[in-house]
């Protein structure tokens, strides 16, 4: 009786290890777990449809000799090949495009460009690479008013202006001034 | 092992239109124990994912049939256990090896543990691996998952007598292989 008593004591005995040791330590892969179902309904559908036993081959009747009878058409007579919009290949149509669009912009630059070539060789350039040589009374003449002038091509009169700072300035006497009014004025332009 | 969940399943997957409903709760409700239970008899996972998926497969195909004479949890419990057995078997046929204690110690060499297991939890698994099968399985089932003896004769077809025998041998084997180690 005591053996047996010392034998049931023990199959109540729980393991005691240190720890918590009921954890599962094996590695198991990442999201192993969520992907299971899926991975068990295909086999499922795999399974199901090797049991039917389907055959692939097509059973719907032709005509005798359908297939066979194709010929090859004649190059002349070969129909205009149609292409559907929906298989036009998209990376070529961009391609196209984008070559289409560089033509055009060149072509437009070059327009502008040459257009603007043109124009330029009428004007006179408003840098200083060219030397304009002004007298001082030019100078002068030029301070007027536009409508001080105009008045004075229309009424032919003389213009009257004051160029007291001008002849103070420079070493012209009035009579010398008189006479330079009356010569030609020469504007030299040289390149 | 919730009553309620297992008188669910059985509601959704035996009407045609909640079918798949059925059995996605059966898988999520068993998959983690079962892959335990069965990773811990062929240790590696690959074997383990190949049985457990027949394991469900086989649940598909039977649930219809299922004689409600038993629970559902002991009924799935059993196809796991019968499947990782053949698995096993089959393995030693095409392999013509007898797994003896050596050849489980050194696939336990070769099993990935997790970064963060500590020496007596290795020293553990190891000794586990070194019971034969059916010990093995029981070992499992009462340790791990905590299963009262009746619901173990009922997963594996023994009756209470021997499997606390069994039990106990287990017990004892492990605590000195590991003090061993």
């Amino acid at each position: 009786m005591t053996k047996n008593k010392e034998h049931n004591e023990k199959l109540n005995d729980p393991i005691s290890f240190e720890g918590d040791n009921k954890r599962n330590i094996y590695d198991v892969p990442k999201n192993y777990f969520e992907s299971l179902q899926e991975s068990i309904e295909e086999k499922i559908i795999e399974a199901d449809l090797s049991d039917l036993s389907i055959s692939k081959r097509n059973i719907y009747e032709t005509p005798n000799q359908y297939i066979s009878s194709f010929k090859t058409l004649d190059q002349k007579t070969e129909p205009t090949r149609i292409i559907s919009f929906k298989n036009f290949n998209s990376n070529r149509f961009l391609k196209i495009a984008a070559s289409v669009t560089l033509i055009i912009g060149i072509g437009y630059l070059g327009f502008l460009f040459l257009d603007n070539s043109k124009t330029n060789n009428n004007q006179i350039s408003n840098t200083n690479d060219f030397d304009f040589e002004i007298s001082e009374y030019e100078t002068g003449l030029f301070n007027e008013t536009e409508d001080e002038l105009m008045a004075s091509l229309i009424f032919e009169e003389d213009i009257s202006f004051d160029n007291s700072d001008l002849i103070n300035e420079s070493d012209l006497t009035i009579d010398e001034l008189e006479e330079y009014l009356e010569s030609d004025i020469d504007l030299s332009i040289e390149f | 092992m919730s009553k309620e969940v297992d008188k669910k399943i059985l509601e959704l997957f035996l009407n045609q239109s909640t079918r798949h409903e059925g059995f996605t709760l059966l898988v999520n409700t068993y998959k983690e124990r079962l892959y335990w239970q069965i990773r811990r008899i062929v240790v590696n996972h690959d074997d383990a994912d190949d049985v457990l998926q027949n394991v469900f497969i086989k649940c598909w195909r039977s649930l219809d049939s299922f004689r409600k004479d038993s629970l559902l949890y002991t009924w799935v419990y059993r196809i796991a256990t019968n499947e990782s057995i053949s698995f096993l078997k089959k393995k030693r046929g095409a392999d013509k090896i007898e797994l003896s204690e050596e050849a489980y110690k050194l696939q336990a060499g070769k099993a990935e543990f997790v970064m963060d297991a500590n020496e007596i939890e290795i020293r553990l698994e190891k000794a586990i691996l070194q019971l034969p099968e059916k010990q093995r399985i029981v070992f499992h089932l009462k340790y791990y998952e905590d299963l009262k003896y009746d619901e173990i004769a009922e997963i594996t077809g023994t009756s209470v007598g021997a499997l606390k025998a069994s039990y106990f041998h287990a017990v004892h084997k492990i605590k000195d292989l590991v003090k061993r180690d």
